[in-house]
């Protein structure tokens, strides 16, 4: 048995790879885990669903800031998903790219929400003009870079 | 039988500059070549001002200045991430996907679906602008230089569905009269002047004319495209899945260079580059290639062009030995009275690292080999963390024909975290 490296890598586009040893078998016994080891546990798989739609972007600015979302933080934004009301998402207001809260109202108006007091939410009187970009499904926050 | 589809991305590297940048959709853009030279891509909009493709920069100044047009500088890093994704949702939809080129593929359908060739088409361009931003137009016929020929109306059709079948037989005909003989795919600008002299100027031309004739004047290349015309399948459909197995850094040069002094400092740039490329992914090459050239699309000046390849000694990437053999290469070949245009070097027969192919005569300590990788790896390091150029091998202009001049380049938005687009 020669092979005691294996390498895993992410077929769909090679965004990342996570490689993972399996302990070295000599003569003796193999170690007793190596029937255990299934994978290292990959932040991608766990963050990115759709490989192929999904983008990151950079929160600027405190607007979000009660949602969780802070000035700098890493947004991952899947283009695939469907927006729901309530929903966080990148929508296009006035030509460029905004992240708010989406909310759906029942008279086909909608909200682009601010989660924080000191901004002003947006009115979109017809939600059916309004363009989402994506879905915000993390946010990302360091404490050290 | 199967259909083939040639999905081709709508004004590509454009439409990739408005993915995160909307307020640029439905406005004037066009995307300059290395250098900033001539322009390569332009959206509908710019064509519409009368920007062809291919110009000089210079020459659409006086455009620009009219009109509010957008310039960038190519992003290849950008281009190349969001390619893979569009190819990545096409492999999801279909049997079989050619990769033609960074922004078109060929993909069989094959007829075991309840729904049209159409509606499944339709799906896929919906898809695609949905999870990416980008537009396609499709075209769907019998074969691939037919499924082009499709693909030539469905461009056309910018406010309906871009989505274009030609199937049988009356399709087929009604879309060659509207199409250009030197439009068919497979015919270039040389075969479309000699068909014009002999009178065959829409390509129902060539499809009306004697098959005799075709394979007389035109070759076996020439016969296939006539026999596709005509709804036979001769060109098979090429899954590439393997491993690239060359690199090649070639340029143009914004002016003619004749001296051996000049042209060796860009070998060695490009050579610099390719074992670059080759190392930060793990290959190493058999085959080195030097090759340049004349300008052939000017006829006043002397025609030449030639290549020498060497075979390494060991198949190799180390940085020093790709310059001695590039340099070596070209002394053989260059000869002072051309006017040269166009220089490149491609490393070839790519292996994974670590095939040492020890050769009798060529005794290397281990030591002297892991010295060498050690060298590269500084090289390497200090260029990917302060840019490329930052250090060189000297007789190198670096800041004259290696950095290309790129004065509006998009950010990595999908390649740096550095540059991940801003939202408020």
């Amino acid at each position: 048995m020669n092979k005691n490296i294996q390498v895993k890598t992410d077929k769909d586009n090679n965004l990342e790879s996570v490689p993972y040893v399996l302990s070295k078998i000599s003569a003796g016994f193999p170690s007793p885990a190596d029937d255990y080891i299934e994978n290292n546990l990959s932040l991608s798989e766990l963050l990115i669903k759709n490989h192929l739609s999904t983008f990151l972007m950079r929160a600027s600015g405190d607007s979000m800031v009660d949602s969780g979302i802070n000035d700098g933080d890493i947004l991952v934004v899947d283009r695939s998903l469907e927006a729901k009301s309530r929903d966080i998402v990148i929508a296009i207001f006035e030509g460029s790219l905004t992240v708010k809260r989406l909310v759906i109202k029942t008279d086909g108006s909608a909200i682009l929400k601010a989660e924080n007091p000191l901004y002003k939410n947006i009115l979109i009187s017809e939600y059916a003009e309004l363009e989402i970009w994506g879905v915000v499904t993390s946010a990302i926050h360091q404490f050290i870079k | 039988m199967n259909i083939v589809a040639l999905v081709d991305c709508n004004s590509f590297y454009a439409s990739c500059e408005t993915i995160f940048k909307p307020d640029l959709s439905k406005k004037p853009i066009v995307v300059l070549s290395n250098n900033d030279g001539c322009v390569i891509a332009r959206s509908s909009e710019a064509k519409k001002l009368g920007i062809k493709m291919g110009v000089p920069f210079f020459e659409i100044k006086q455009i620009i200045k009219k009109y509010p047009v957008h310039v960038f500088s190519s992003n290849y890093s950008l281009y190349g991430n969001i390619s893979s994704r569009v190819m990545g949702v096409l492999k999801e939809y279909c049997d079989r996907l050619e990769v033609y080129s960074i922004d078109e593929a060929f993909l069989i359908l094959n007829k075991y679906s309840e729904r049209s060739f159409v509606s499944r088409a339709e799906g896929i361009k919906k898809i695609i602008r949905k999870w990416i931003g980008i537009p396609v137009s499709i075209g769907i016929a019998n074969n691939k230089t037919l499924s082009k020929v499709a693909n030539h109306l469905a461009k056309k059709d910018e406010l309906g569905s871009q989505v274009v079948e030609i199937i049988n037989q009356k399709q087929i005909e009604i879309s060659l009269k509207v199409l250009g003989v030197g439009d068919i795919w497979g015919i270039g600008a040389r075969i479309e002047k000699f068909l014009q002299k002999n009178s065959i100027y829409t390509a129902y031309d060539l499809y009306k004319t004697d098959p005799r004739w075709v394979r007389q004047h035109l070759g076996v290349v020439g016969e296939r495209t006539y026999r596709e015309l005509h709804g036979e399948i001769c060109i098979p459909i090429v899954e590439r899945s393997e491993p690239k197995k060359q690199c090649r850094v070639s340029r143009s040069f914004e002016s003619y260079v004749t001296s051996f002094h000049d042209l060796e400092k860009r070998i060695i740039s490009y050579a610099t580059r390719a074992s670059e490329k080759i190392r930060s992914d793990g290959l190493q090459a058999k085959k080195i290639t030097t090759f340049i050239r004349s300008n052939k699309f000017n006829n006043n000046n002397k025609q030449y062009h030639a290549a020498r390849t060497f075979d390494f000694i060991s198949p190799s990437n180390d940085l020093f030995e790709t310059i001695k053999f590039a340099i070596k290469a070209l002394k053989s070949i260059y000869r002072p009275e051309i006017k040269y245009k166009k220089a490149g070097v491609l490393l070839s027969d790519l292996t994974p690292e670590g095939e040492y192919n020890r050769d009798l005569f060529f005794h290397q300590s281990e030591e002297s080999i892991l010295k060498k990788i050690r060298v590269n790896k500084v090289f390497d390091n200090l260029n990917n963390r302060y840019g490329s150029g930052t250090i060189c091998v000297a007789k190198e202009n670096y800041e004259k024909f290696y950095i290309t001049r790129r004065q509006n380049l998009s950010p990595a938005y999908t390649s740096n975290f550095d540059d991940l687009p801003n939202v408020n």
